[in-house]
């Protein structure tokens, strides 16, 4: 009895990564760009932040003049090392929201 | 039919082809462009956000010469503002230019472009000399979108050039469209030509 106790919190210790399979609010990152109003100048701005290994997917959002960032599960990214990313593909940050 | 050296007709082209004179870190640029007479084609990689580094040619068709060398576009400043952008470029240029089949002499080319747009217009102005012959160009772009697209759209953009060079002026209306990497031009040449413009960032 105590070993199936034992395996079944095992068991549910390894599934916890599968659960929570959802992507956390924290993986989600918006950014409130100033200087995009080109779509073919923003392409760059979204390879850029693509090519960044904790980056699963970005968006642009012309409109709003947001980029909406996606991390990689358990990849994390202060707001310092977004602020760069945006700096050095060109543009400025007018602010960060996370979770969104 | 106005009778343009090679290579001022050259920076003319130029001046009106740069959409893109600097990419993103890391990134490619490709750009050709055809007139009546002359053909142009420009490579051009960006380590930073700041610069590029690349190759121009030209050749003239009509004169039977060329031009072949290495840009370099410097982006001095850039404005970043909620809902409009607004840039200036310094550029510089160096190679070889054909005066005949046999014989290449040392050329350079300097100038400054700036530019401001925003969702619904563009405007850019570019001046250029050539310290081969001293001569300088001039020419300014003006621009409207008719629609306002959304990203990923097929965006179009209306505009006109004015393409001064001693006592010539030239207009010429052009349309764009762009579409992801890709950028197309097509205009109507002073002389009743088509021209061409074909641009990609890789």
């Amino acid at each position: 009895m105590k070993k199936l106790v034992l395996y079944g919190v095992v068991l549910m210790v390894c599934l916890v990564p599968v659960w929570g399979a959802d992507v956390s609010p924290n993986a989600r990152i918006a950014v409130d760009v100033n200087g995009l109003v080109c779509d073919f100048c923003a392409r760059s701005l979204e390879k850029f932040l693509g090519k960044q290994p904790a980056v699963a997917d970005v968006s642009v959002d012309l409109t709003d003049r947001v980029i909406h960032i996606e991390l990689v599960p358990g990849e994390m990214v202060d707001d310092d090392r977004l602020t760069q990313w945006v700096t050095d593909a060109g543009y400025a940050v007018q602010g960060i929201r996370h979770g969104e | 039919m106005r009778k343009y050296s090679l290579v001022i007709l050259g920076l003319v082209l130029s001046v009106s082809s740069e959409a893109r004179p600097v990419s993103y870190p890391g990134g490619w640029v490709s750009m050709v462009q055809y007139r009546p007479d002359v053909y142009q084609a420009h490579a051009h990689y960006s380590p930073t956000a700041r610069y590029s580094w690349g190759y121009m040619g030209i050749q003239s068709t009509h004169t039977q010469t060329s031009f072949h060398g290495v840009q370099f576009h410097y982006l001095a400043k850039r404005w970043n503002r909620p809902n409009s952008q607004a840039n200036v470029y310094a550029m510089t240029a160096a190679g070889g230019q054909s005066t005949s089949r046999a014989r290449y002499d040392l050329a350079s080319i300097h100038g400054v472009s700036m530019d401001w747009e925003n969702r619904r217009y563009f405007t850019r102005y570019t001046a250029r000399v050539h310290t081969h012959d001293g001569e300088a160009q001039h020419a300014g772009r003006v621009g409207i979108a008719p629609y306002i697209g959304d990203y990923g759209d097929l965006h179009t953009w209306l505009m006109l050039q004015v393409e001064a060079m001693g006592q010539d002026t030239a207009i010429v209306p052009v349309i764009r469209w762009f579409r992801s990497m890709h950028l197309v031009e097509l205009g109507v040449h002073p002389n009743g030509g088509l021209l061409f413009n074909w641009m990609m960032v890789l």
